[in-house]
């Protein structure tokens, strides 16, 4: 599928960088450490469980959540987590992808 | 009563409570944990009342460290699992509207910008990154 991912969160560049190597990801990884976009989004979770060495035990992160948008910037799918500990589920967001950018008449 | 009849309740304790650990990190490699693990965290629960009593009981110098393992074991996985709920918090966009533009740095240190995908269907991702 020519889908593009792109994924955000409030990482430095340089932890995103590691992160991309170290994980061998294949899209385009955005740092976003002032939370301006995060904030654009109004995902902010304040108290947020943090666990990276020298960082603050809570800290303000990313409600982790996921928009499929078609070909002409139209949102057609939000998922949003409601539990950090647990993942969104690979073959659920696949099928929305398919389904919604089909259904937006667009080859998905 | 013994000095160590508090030794059976804390080897209980901490087979309780690592037990419940060694039946959830496999669950958390393969992506499966469950949204409630309410079983889970009521072994660990009762595994950690069983260590307080076998503190009161004596457990003898083995026994308190079993209780120590079932008390620190058993604390951090009630404190993990308990935290995780995300607060409700609607985005500010709605399935059915236009994504909202913005520049961010990405991983290579070049500016990226999201109307540079303008024309083709792409998935946007917030994540938590590396907390």
């Amino acid at each position: 599928m020519g889908v593009r991912m792109v994924a955000i969160s409030p990482d430095t560049v340089e932890e995103a960088a590691k992160m991309k190597r170290k994980l061998g990801l294949g899209f385009t990884l955005l740092s976003d450490p002032s939370l301006a976009v995060i904030d654009l989004y109004g995902l902010r979770h304040d108290k947020g469980l943090a666990a990276a060495p020298g960082r603050k035990i809570m800290r303000p992160l990313a409600i982790p959540t996921t928009f499929v948008v078609d070909a002409d910037g139209i949102i057609r799918w939000i998922d949003q987590a409601e539990d950090y500990r647990v993942r969104s589920d690979a073959g659920r967001v696949l099928e929305a992808v398919t389904e919604s950018l089909d259904a937006s008449g667009h080859a998905a | 009563m013994s000095v160590m009849s508090g030794f059976a309740p804390a080897l209980t304790a901490a087979l309780m409570v690592m037990g419940a650990w060694a039946l959830y990190w496999p669950l958390i490699k393969r992506m499966q944990v469950p949204l409630r693990p309410v079983g889970f965290q009521a072994v660990v629960g009762a595994g950690m009342i069983m260590s307080l009593v076998s503190l009161l009981l004596g457990a003898g110098l083995f026994g308190l460290l079993l209780d120590f393992v079932a008390l620190a074991a058993g604390g951090f996985f009630l404190f993990s699992t308990m935290n995780s709920r995300m607060p409700e918090r609607r985005p500010k966009v709605a399935a059915g509207e236009t994504i909202l533009d913005f520049s961010a740095t990405a991983s290579d240190g070049r500016s990226f910008s999201l109307s540079s995908l303008h024309g083709d269907p792409f998935i946007l991702k917030f994540f938590r990154g590396h907390w």
